[in-house]
Order: C-alpha cells, then sequence, then structure tokens
C-alpha cells in the first residue's frame, strides 16, 4: 500500500483508539493528581489511594462486592458447567428450544432483569440484602458460563470418552483424566468472567441491593451524585485493574494452544 | 475346534423404532482379519460398537473369548478399539497417549516404558514421543491410535475405517502395513470399511452388509467372484447385469431368457432359481469375439462409447434389447473397433453368476 493511501486508515485507526482510551487515560492520570479538582494538573501523589484505606463506607462495599461475587462465581460456574455438559451429552425433545431460553438473558436489557428480579423478590416476600444479591448475581452470571463451556465443548470430540474407557479407565477415571482437563481453562476461564460481571454490575444490583448491601459500584454511584472526586478515580482505577486482570486471564485461558 | 474369538448370536440394535443391526451372526476365528463392508449406514459402526461394549444390544449376545460379555463394562472387556476420529488425547504426548491403558492396569512403570518404546519403534514414531497430537500429521495420528490399542496385547483389536482420513496413496501404504502388523502379531481384527478395494486386499474374511443386515459372509474370491444377491454385485467392483426369467435346466446348465436370447449358466453358481433372475457378468471377463462361439455364451452389439481410463479402456456396447454393457478392451484388441462396430461379445457360462433379481 502506498503511503497516500495508508494515512487515512492510520488516522481513521488513530481516530477509534483515542476515542475510546483517551477518558480512561484521563481518569486513571486524574487519580494521581494532587489537587482536590480534576481541571488543573497540580503534581503527582499516592494520596487518593490513601485515603479510600479510611473510608470505612468503600471498604464496606469493597468487602461485600468481594463476598458477593465469590460466591455468585463459585455457584454459577459449578451449575453453568453441569448445565453446558448435560445439553452437550443427553438429547431431548425441546431441547433446541431450552438451549436458545438460556441465552435470552444475555441480550435481555439488564433493567428490565432487575425490575424483574425485584419483583419476584417480593412477590415471595424476600427481605432485599445480600441474598437477594447473590441470587441475583447468580442468574445473570450462568449464561456467560454456559456459553464459554459450550463453546469448549462443540469442538470435543465424544469418542475421546470413549477410547479413555476403552483403554481400561472408567468413569470417574476418565472425567479425573480426560473431561475435566480438557475442560479446566475453560472452566476457568468462565470463573473469571462471571466475577468480572458480578463486580462491575449496577443496575441489576440497584435494584435488588439492601440499604445495608451496597456493593462498590453502587457506592461509586451514590459518591458521584456529589460530583466527580479524584478519590473517586482513584477507587475506579482500582476496579479497571482488578476487571482487566481477569478478562486478560480468561482471554488467555481460552485461546491457550489445545 | 477353538473357541472363537469373537461371537454375535442374533444380535439386533433398534434406536427407538429404528433398526440398525438385524439378525446379525457372526463368529471370528483367533487371529482371523474379518472384515464389515457395507455403505454408509448400513449398521458397520453400531455392530463394532456392541462388540466393544459403547451399545448394548436390544437382542442376542455377544461373546468375547468364551465369555458372555453383554452386560460387561467397556473397560474390563478384552477388546480395544481404534476409533474413526483416533480419538487421541489432546492434552497428553504421544508417549502417555500410547501408556494410559497400560496406566490403568497398574502396570509397572519401568515395563511400562518399555513396551511404549517397542510399540513406538514398531509404527516408527520414535522420534515423536514427546510431541502433542496437534503436531503430528494425519497418518502419524493414524499410527499413534494403532499404537494405543496394540500396546495393551489385546485379543481382539476393533477397526472402525481407521484409514478414511488419509489420502488415497497414505491408505494403500497403510493397508500394506496394518496387514503385516496383523500377521506378525497374530491379533484378531474386526475392521469396519465401506472401501471395498480395501476389503478385498487386507481381508480373510468379509462380511457384507445391507440396510442393518449380512448379505454374505465369504472370502474376498468367493464375494467378488460369486456374490449371493444384485446388492453385492452392484456394490462390489463393476458389474453387467441381465434380467430374465428361466426357462429351462439340464444337469449341467441353467438357461435364462434375456437380453433377447437364452443364456446359460452353470448350475453351481446359482444362488436363486425363482422364475425371474439377474445374471451377473464382470466386464473383464467379457471379449470380442470375432465370430458366434459354441462354448462361450455371445451377443452381439453396437459399440456405442470408448472411455479410457488409465489402465484399461471401457467399450460400451448396447444390446439388441436396447441395454448397455461395459467391456474391458483387451490387449489383443487394443484399437481395432470404432464406434458403430457391430461385434460379439462372449463370456464363458462358468464367469457368470445367477442372482436373485
Ligand atoms: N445413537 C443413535 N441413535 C439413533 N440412530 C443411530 C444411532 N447410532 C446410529 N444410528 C443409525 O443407525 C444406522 C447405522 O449407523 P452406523 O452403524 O453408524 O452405520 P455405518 O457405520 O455402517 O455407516 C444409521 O442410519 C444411523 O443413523
Ligand atoms: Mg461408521
Amino acid at each position: 500500500m502506498s503511503r497516500l493511501t495508508r494515512l487515512p486508515s492510520v488516522a481513521y485507526a488513530v481516530f477509534i483508539y483515542s476515542f475510546l482510551y483517551v477518558p480512561i487515560a484521563i481518569l486513571v492520570a486524574y487519580s494521581f493528581n494532587d489537587s482536590k479538582l480534576n481541571a488543573v494538573w497540580k503534581g503527582f501523589t499516592f494520596a487518593w489511594y490513601a485515603k479510600l484505606w479510611t473510608n470505612t463506607s468503600i471498604l464496606e462495599a469493597a468487602k461485600i462486592s468481594l463476598t458477593v461475587g465469590f460466591f455468585s462465581t463459585v455457584i454459577s460456574t459449578m451449575l453453568g458447567t453441569l448445565v453446558a455438559v448435560g445439553m452437550y451429552r443427553y438429547r431431548f425433545r425441546g431441547k433446541g428450544m431450552i438451549d436458545a431460553m438460556l441465552y435470552v438473558p444475555l441480550v435481555m436489557s439488564e433493567i428490565v432483569m432487575g425490575i424483574a428480579l425485584l419483583a419476584f423478590f417480593s412477590m415471595i416476600k424476600v427481605p432485599l440484602g445480600m441474598g437477594t444479591l447473590l441470587i441475583a448475581h447468580i442468574t445473570f452470571s450462568i449464561p456467560f458460563v454456559v456459553v464459554v463451556i459450550n463453546a469448549r465443548l462443540k469442538g470435543f470430540d465424544q469418542s475421546i470418552e470413549e477410547a479413555s474407557k476403552d483403554l481400561g479407565a472408567n468413569e470417574w477415571q476418565t472425567f479425573r483424566l480426560i473431561t475435566f482437563p480438557l475442560l479446566g481453562p475453560a472452566i476457568a476461564a468462565s470463573a473469571m468472567l462471571a466475577f468480572t460481571i458480578s463486580i462491575d454490575d449496577v443496575i441489576v444490583s440497584f435494584f435488588v441491593a439492601g440499604p445495608d448491601s451496597t456493593t462498590l459500584p453502587l457506592q461509586i454511584f451514590s459518591m458521584v451524585r456529589h460530583g466527580v472526586t479524584p478519590e473517586i478515580n482513584a477507587l475506579s482505577t482500582l476496579m479497571l485493574i482488578v476487571t482487566l486482570t481477569f478478562v486478560v486471564f480468561a482471554q488467555k485461558l481460552q485461546t491457550r494452544k489445545r | 475346534m477353538s473357541v472363537p474369538m469373537v461371537e454375535l448370536k442374533n444380535v439386533a440394535k433398534r434406536f427407538k423404532d429404528f433398526v440398525a443391526a438385524e439378525n446379525i451372526n457372526i463368529s471370528v476365528e483367533s487371529g482371523e482379519f474379518l472384515t464389515l463392508l457395507g455403505p454408509s449406514g448400513c449398521g458397520k459402526t453400531t455392530t463394532l460398537r456392541m462388540i466393544a461394549g459403547f451399545e448394548q444390544p436390544t437382542e442376542g449376545e455377544v461373546w468375547v473369548n468364551g465369555q458372555m460379555v453383554n452386560h460387561v463394562e467397556p473397560y474390563k472387556r478384552d477388546v480395544n478399539t481404534v476409533f474413526q476420529s483416533y480419538a487421541l488425547f489432546p492434552h497428553m504426548s504421544v508417549f502417555n497417549n500410547i501408556a494410559y491403558g497400560l496406566r490403568m492396569k497398574k502396570v509397572p512403570k519401568s515395563e511400562i516404558k518399555e513396551r511404549v518404546e517397542k510399540i513406538l519403534k514398531l509404527v516408527q514414531l520414535e522420534k515423536f514421543s514427546s510431541r502433542k497430537p496437534h503436531q503430528l500429521s494425519g497418518g502419524q495420528k493414524q499410527r499413534v491410535a494403532i499404537a494405543r490399542a496394540l500396546v495393551n496385547n489385546p485379543k481382539v483389536l476393533l477397526l472402525d475405517e481407521p484409514l478414511g482420513a488419509l489420502d488415497l496413496k497414505l491408505r494403500k501404504q497403510m493397508q500394506v502395513e496394518l496387514k503385516h502388523l496383523q500377521q506378525e502379531l497374530q491379533i484378531t481384527f474386526v475392521y469396519v470399511t465401506h472401501d471395498q478395494e480395501e476389503a478385498l486386499t487386507m481381508s480373510d474374511r468379509i462380511i457384507i452388509m445391507n440396510d442393518g443386515m449380512i448379505e454374505q459372509i465369504g472370502s474376498p474370491t468367493e464375494i467378488y467372484e460369486r456374490p449371493k444377491t444384485r446388492f453385492i454385485a452392484d456394490f462390489i467392483g463393476e458389474t453387467n447385469l441381465f434380467e430374465g426369467a428361466v426357462t429351462r435346466m439340464d444337469d449341467q446348465f441353467v438357461y435364462v431368457n434375456c437380453a433377447s436370447q437364452e443364456i446359460k449358466v452353470h448350475r453351481e453358481f446359482t444362488s436363486d432359481l425363482s422364475d425371474q433372475v439377474s445374471i451377473a457378468v464382470r466386464p473383464e471377463k467379457m471379449k470380442i469375439l470375432p465370430a458366434p462361439d459354441e462354448e462361450l455364451t455371445a451377443i452381439r452389439g453396437i459399440l456405442r462409447e470408448k472411455i479410457y481410463v488409465g489402465s484399461v479402456t471401457k467399450l460400451i456396447f448396447e444390446f439388441p434389447n436396447g441395454q448397455h454393457v461395459t467391456v474391458n478392451e483387451t490387449e489383443g484388441h487394443r484399437g481395432m473397433s470404432k464406434i458403430g462396430d457391430q461385434l460379439y461379445i462372449g463370456w464363458h457360462p462358468k464367469d457368470s453368476v445367477i442372482l436373485r433379481a
């Protein structure tokens, strides 16, 4: 390609990437800004990060987020894996329909899901709190887990398990030595994805969290009403790092050479 | 007589209402190379999977080495399988793939090493023992699959179209190697293929299956030269089929009226004698005659087409009743006939068989 024709495409790429990353870069930069205002750069500091550690409501919110994230990840990964393996192994009437219904929550508007869950909880008269929050997070994580495990199973030759039994391994040995190692990376990837989604969720959590179960994103959300402080920048930067780490690991695990 | 190595007694397999195999009676001798041959979907894999233990027969009994195994789990049977898709364990090296069966049997470590190395040498893969399956070519994967089964010294090796994924040249080469391996190790092979040439080349005996049923059991020669049904004559190699009615018989011959004249066939080569029958003659058994001949059956036809296929030229004749037959041009006749020529086509009565119409 000549330089002249390359120029517009390079400019276009620069524009798109700036659009995506400049705001984030600014946020990160201001989290280190030695000023109460976001507008001017005064110098470098870790003060806002230090201040986070003394803010009890933020620490409390972080604890809730991590707890809900951990348990919803473990439970949704287990349930989702079983669903995917079951769907893969057994054929039954109406399977296509049930399969499709699993994916609807992936595209359904989150606000609808939040309202639906809230209506459901108040109908069965469950008080909002950690419990409802956890159930909601498990609910929206399962489809993601199923999708990831399914993708792995699609390329899975069923006769591999038969070959193992043919060579003298019983059901349990076959699962331990063949099925699980082959599914392992996909399970880990889906767990990381589930954790990321849980840690990040605002909308559904907004509807189903109780007064004493405010998650980190909800905490940020309420703090922002009084203006974006450098403290929030610092907190957002930390969340960004956590999320990115998990997503990158999940990607690595999924694309690892088989 | 010794006990058969594998025996299927009146076996049937149904999936809901669908009959995948029925009336299967097979007896495989120790050290035999037996092939199940038939078109795709005729029930070969299903039959093999019942021997391996992956499918339960709906009816009948499966015996391996004198033991009824209907309710024996696959991992407790004295048989090993080479799968059509190879089914190598993708996360294990070639060495670990092959050692898998021995480890399951708790064979001592040093013996495992020794046996795996020996079999790697046998299949010429010594240099690849630490590779993963995705780093191997199709032919190499195929060898690993065979080695992984053979290393366990199974009484019976089941092979489901093991060469199906290889290109023609490699397939031919592997056919010879597999046959040698089988003879050397004296292992009973039950081999599945839909490739008739492969079956004829490798087998001691062939079982022809069609639509879930056995059509004929016999040696490659018997199957090729004396097919019992029209389906087999059509499926194995090229055949000219004539339909007609039996007119009379004497001690030696059966006379059939077809292609506008009386054709005689040796009585012993008849597998059916209803009124309406088919006669099968292989193209290479037909020749062009200068004049009608007492000994031979001869019919006058018009040469309609010449097809060059490399090793031979096929001549397509039209008989008076409008039927087309294929004749392989012989060395002595090369290039002597032109399209439109009227010539006599003849064959010896011993080179034809009568089949159910
Ligand atoms: N698990 C199954 N459920 C339903 N039908 C099956 C199953 N396995 C095989 N069949 C059917 O049985 C028939 C024979 O299959 P198979 O033994 O695989 O044939 P082949 O190996 O000769 O090509 C096919 O029509 C196939 O669709
Ligand atoms: Mg098959």
